[in-house]
């Protein structure tokens, strides 16, 4: 295999494992786009939240002296603890009044505004709970060994995480189109008005919808812990790169969730290989041009398919 | 008629005098009061934890041994993140409130704040920021830089490694994308050119700072196989690195070298795997003196009675050598001063050409206010005595063989101009058990 061609496997193998974990933040916040018509900037506090709280349970593992297998259930744990615990708290308590302001634009801005303010306090509330220093949980990224492929080193953890997303996009899928509850978020999404007419409990599905994204957040952060440091405001820089792979899939895009974070992670990969000064802003110039040739995003038309 | 105008003229000159002997004469306040700025939160906390700590315990001896001239000092602590505009602004506000501003660890903070400086007259000592940019064309009366410049680690590193390790001759660098990481590589990859033309630069890599994430980088690097992989990384980011890097297999493919990699502290020295290359100005463990020194061994003692960790980065003894400076340039000053408390402008003029003992050797604030310290460069090794890496062969590089002299206006060029003969004065190396 020549330098180049090698080069270039180990910038996809990179870039499909950086996409999962992407994906799994992005699609939670596409699925609340897409159900609740909130752009959820305190989307990422759930990922940072999931993230400390995975780092927390690999020091409770250490100092309990429990096998550090244990790590893995508990990362799963940990996410869903955030998910369920923070995601209808927050959808009922401080959201929910905003569905009731009738002008759209008004509510929208209002939304993006809360969502805004819900984020500043959940990164303070980081500060209060875990302090400044950064925690770490590396220990957890060797465990499971490494590939070798050339010469050049895969975690096996990361290159897990692969089908774990995979998992998550055919678990959603099967959620929302086999199950009762599913098919009411669906319906939800698709006309809230003639679901509620129809018996359909709106504010219910609506927070199921959040809960599920709040999770996928969460579950993002968890599992990306152990492979980077994680300190305050992580959140900020994981919600901005999500809002890239939403606006390139388009709004509310499941599926496109996942191809958008899978282009977006093997471009970001493939520019550390080849164009190093250009891989910080990759993701945006992806973001760019497909904005300038489909403004709805590439997996959506106008109006947005919600779903 | 004559006398009395002969007496008014000489009451009207004593007179005016007053204002001057005034200036001189401030009045000793109750109490000296500083503001120490450093990092408490993100990334860039694992700097300022350490260095407050530090911080509080010298404050607390100096004051416990009847302050500066029986002037206790009064600190209060501000939290550097948020960037050099809202640095300045707060800078602004704490000119107002305080007598000396100490601190900052970001260069970019210490570029954008040493100006305001000046402009308000404020003494501000620099403890941790390391551009070397900050003194090239410029001459401050009220800032001073009790850190040496990063090209002198930088430069210290490839003495290091070319006088050790010779057969290292590609290489390659992984630095965070702002100035202080291009500044790093710049310095590093000049120095190894000149002082060996036969080194070949393969790639330089650039991560946003505090990305935390560093794999693709890492699997590029093991693609490559460069001999030496030269790294300037600290706080968070060097922990998280070292991690990757282990996990991924890098270190037993390549020399990694350090230049600041006592600076994750014990997280990042425990993750650290025997023989990487590492950098400090300071460091306990790096110190073959440590056993023999007693201030040293008592400090080191007492930091970890209180605080419950071992000082093993650079952090603990920065801020601790500028409230040094600023201890020992008040002192000065009241003795200059006929035994009264000075003027800030005395303080300043003070700290020029101040010889400062610290806990492990002397520092010499130059009269272009750049302190002149010593540099040292070890390899990491685990030992049964502490639960992280500490260091051998270490050398220790002296202030004159790595520091750019007073008034150079270029450093990048004043490297690029050093010949191979400076590796034949390079100290040997110091190995010792630990």
């Amino acid at each position: 295999m020549g330098a180049i061609s090698g080069q270039l496997l180990s910038a996809c193998i990179n870039g499909i494992t950086d996409g999962a974990t992407l994906f799994l933040v992005a699609v939670g916040l596409s699925l609340i786009f897409g159900v609740l018509r909130v752009l959820n900037v305190a989307h990422g506090s759930f990922y940072a939240l999931g993230a400390f709280t995975a780092a927390s349970a690999w020091l409770l593992i250490g100092a309990l002296r429990l096998p550090p297998m244990w790590i893995y259930p508990a990362l799963v744990l940990s996410a869903l603890a955030v998910g369920v615990a923070a995601g209808p708290l927050i959808e009922r308590l401080l959201l929910r009044w905003t569905f009731r302001i009738e002008a759209a634009s008004q509510r929208e801005n209002i939304q993006l505004l809360a969502t805004y303010a819900i984020f500043l306090m959940l990164d303070d509330a980081q500060t209060l709970i875990w302090g400044s220093q950064p925690y770490y949980s590396g220990g957890a990224l060797r465990l499971l060994g490494v590939t070798r492929i050339q010469g050049i080193g895969y975690t096996n953890y990361q290159l897990l995480l692969v089908p774990v997303a995979i998992a998550v996009l055919v678990g959603l899928r099967a959620l929302l189109r086999g199950t009762s509850a599913g098919k009411f978020v669906l319906a939800v999404a698709e006309d809230p008005e003639i679901s509620s007419a129809l018996g359909v409990p709106v504010g219910r599905m609506y927070t199921l919808a959040f809960t599920l994204g709040a999770v996928l957040a969460a579950l993002g952060g968890a599992l990306a812990s152990p492979t980077t440091g994680v300190s305050a405001g992580i959140g900020a820089h994981m919600i901005v790169l999500s809002f890239a792979v939403v606006a390139t899939a388009g709004l509310g895009q499941i599926e496109g969730a996942g191809v958008a974070a899978l282009a977006i992670g093997i471009a970001h990969a493939v520019a550390v290989f080849f164009l190093p000064d250009l891989s910080a802003v990759i993701p945006y110039l992806i973001m760019l041009l497909v904005l300038v040739f489909k403004p709805h995003g590439l997996f959506a038309t106008a109006p947005a398919r919600r779903i | 008629m004559k006398m009395p105008t002969v007496k008014w003229i000489g009451a009207v000159a004593l007179l005016s005098l007053l204002p001057a002997w005034a200036g001189a004469q401030a009045a000793r306040p109750k109490a000296l009061k500083v503001a120490v700025v450093t990092f408490f939160s993100g990334s860039g906390a694992v700097v300022g934890g350490p260095s407050v700590n530090s911080a509080k315990m010298t404050i607390d001896k100096i004051n416990q041994s009847g302050g500066i001239d029986g002037v206790p000092i009064h600190a209060q602590y501000i939290d550097e993140s948020g960037g050099p505009t809202k640095n300045v602004a707060e800078f602004r506000q704490l000119a107002q409130k305080v007598d000396v501003v100490l601190g900052y660890v970001s260069s970019a903070d210490c570029l954008a704040v040493a100006p305001v400086a000046e402009q308000l007259k404020v003494p501000t000592i620099l403890s941790d920021c390391t551009t070397n940019s900050l003194f090239e064309g410029h001459h401050y009366k009220w800032v001073f830089r009790t850190q040496p410049p990063a090209s002198a680690n930088a430069l210290a590193m490839a003495l290091y490694i070319l006088k050790l390790h010779p057969h290292l001759k590609t290489i390659a660098g992984l630095n965070q994308d702002y100035a202080f990481g291009h500044d790093q590589w710049q310095y590093f990859s000049a120095a190894m050119r000149a002082l060996d033309p036969g080194v070949k630069v393969r790639t330089a890599l650039f991560t946003k700072l505090f990305s935390g994430s560093y794999t693709s980088q890492i699997s590029r690097l093991q693609g490559e196989r460069p001999n030496l992989l030269y790294s300037s990384f600290w706080g968070g980011d060097l922990v998280a690195f070292i991690q990757q890097a282990q996990a991924q297999g890098l270190f037993g493919q390549t020399q990694v070298a350090l230049s600041l990699g006592t600076q994750g502290g014990v997280q990042g020295l425990k993750a650290l795997p025997d023989g990487v290359i590492v950098g400090s100005e300071h460091s306990y463990l790096m110190h073959p003196g440590k056993i023999s020194n007693p201030r040293l061994a008592h400090f080191v003692t007492e930091y970890h009675k209180r605080f419950g960790k071992y000082p093993v980065s650079t952090y603990p003894y920065t801020l601790r050598r500028a409230l040094l400076a600023l201890r020992d340039g008040y002192q000065r000053a009241i003795k200059d001063n006929g035994g009264n408390w000075p003027s800030d402008a005395q303080f300043a003029d003070a700290l020029e050409g101040l010889k400062v003992k610290t806990l492990m050797g002397s520092m010499l604030i130059r009269r272009d206010h750049q302190a002149a310290y010593h540099e040292m460069v070890g390899e990491s090794v685990h030992t049964s005595q502490y639960p992280f890496a500490v260091f051998n062969h270490v050398i220790t590089f002296p202030a004159s063989m790595i520091m750019p002299p007073p008034g150079t206006s270029n450093t990048g060029k004043w490297i690029a101009s050093l010949k191979p003969s400076l590796l034949a004065k390079v100290p040997a190396a110091k190995s010792y058990s630990h």
